[in-house]
């Protein structure tokens, strides 16, 4: 019996300017989660010490890891909007790993993005992850749907994605934070099981969203006090220590950047305010000495401009 | 000064396309080009709407610099 591959075995969201499905770009895994959530109907009457889990409710969540990082703006904006989106997942055809094949296992169905993770390590190729979980019903696919092929996306070197960071919560950061290893959005969705009595279609959950958070995390070297002059262009370890005591939200953006050292500010993807809760130094002895720290978004992000 | 975008096209008849279509990929020689592009287009957006922007990528094939720019 032949096998499938994981190349064979994708994700695909609906793009409704398209009118068409599209597979989920550059993707490096995909996970699909099935859960029979169950109630234990064994009583008195019954004999033994067996349970008897009767599914009371069915859930069902996605996910998928890819190398395009190009539209993480348009999914900030559609995290942000509560956006459902429509997905399916299917056999695609060896020729262009795409085409759809019309397996008896695809299903489609709809869900939030309730975790999105966009990480941008320096010189190594940015990654997004992201969970997507359903409300409502899966539905066997009898009407083959309308595709479209994804042209060859393009990477990101995480170093050209910088943290900019500011010293209070009224001005434009114009400081990068400097000498930065990793940066990494995470977004999360709060969904609530919105399902009652009233609902139709079986035991399929239904979720509702209910709220927003995000983080920022971030490692760094500590350089030398030698390096740093009065001529501060940059976010070092020692103002990320006067922003942490303060205790007060600081502006942001996460921009796009060229140039020297990569340090000039192109095109703002995501901007806002943070309040830093986290910042822990490693020395080890005669290691490179690293901190890292978790900027928690304070109030709505702001994406593009 | 910077070398024009492959679409060859000047900023105006970009943010037609945009408006037309929602989204747009935009192709360029180097970063800069693609921001200063950008940043033509950020001065003419229609009122009610801002520009939501993507992430630079790299064809690895030929090198371009392409920025995907979305009107909502």
């Amino acid at each position: 019996m032949a096998t499938l591959k994981g190349q064979n075995f994708r994700v695909l969201l609906y793009d409704s300017t398209a009118a068409a499905y599209k597979v989920v770009g550059m993707a490096s895994n995909a996970t699909i989660n099935l859960v029979g959530n169950t109630d234990d109907a064994a009583t008195k009457d019954d004999v033994g010490g067996a349970s008897k889990p009767e599914i009371t409710s069915k859930s069902w969540s996605v996910s998928v890891d890819s190398l395009n990082v190009a539209d993480t703006g348009l999914l900030l904006a559609a995290i942000k909007a509560y956006q459902k989106f429509k997905l399916m997942w299917d056999e695609t055809d060896v020729a262009d790993n795409q085409s759809i094949e019309g397996a008896a296992f695809a299903r489609e169905g709809y869900a939030f993005i309730n975790d999105a993770t966009f990480s941008f390590e320096d010189r190594a190729n940015s990654v997004k992850s992201l969970q997507l979980t359903g409300t409502g019903a899966l539905s066997k696919i009898t009407t083959t749907p309308t595709t479209e092929t994804v042209a060859p996306g393009t990477y990101t070197k995480g170093q050209f994605v910088r943290l900019f960071l500011g010293s209070n919560n009224t001005d434009t950061p114009t400081k990068v934070l400097a000498a930065a290893k990793n940066l990494q959005i995470h977004v999360s969705l709060s969904l609530e099981d919105a399902t009652t009595k009233d609902t139709d279609g079986g035991d399929w959950q239904v979720q509702e969203p209910t709220g927003l958070s995000y983080d920022i995390s971030t490692n760094a070297l500590v350089r030398s006090a030698d390096v740093i002059t009065s001529a501060v262009t940059a976010q070092d370890f020692a103002s990320i220590e006067d922003i942490y005591e303060a205790s007060l939200p600081v502006k942001f953006q996460v921009a796009n950047v060229s140039g020297a050292n990569q340090r000039t500010k192109g095109a703002v993807i995501m901007s806002g305010s943070v309040v830093i809760t986290s910042l822990s130094v490693n020395s080890g002895n005669r290691a490179t000495v690293t901190y890292d720290t978790t900027l928690n978004g304070y109030g709505e992000y702001t994406v593009g401009s | 000064m910077s070398k024009k975008t492959t679409t060859e096209a000047p900023a105006y008849r970009t943010l037609d396309e945009l408006k037309e279509k929602g989204t747009i990929t935009l192709i360029g020689d180097t970063r800069e080009d693609l921001f200063a592009e950008v940043s033509q287009m950020k001065e003419n957006v229609p009122e009610g709407k801002h520009l939501v922007i993507g992430i630079v990528g790299r064809d690895k094939e030929n090198g371009k610099f392409s920025l995907q720019v979305n009107l909502v």
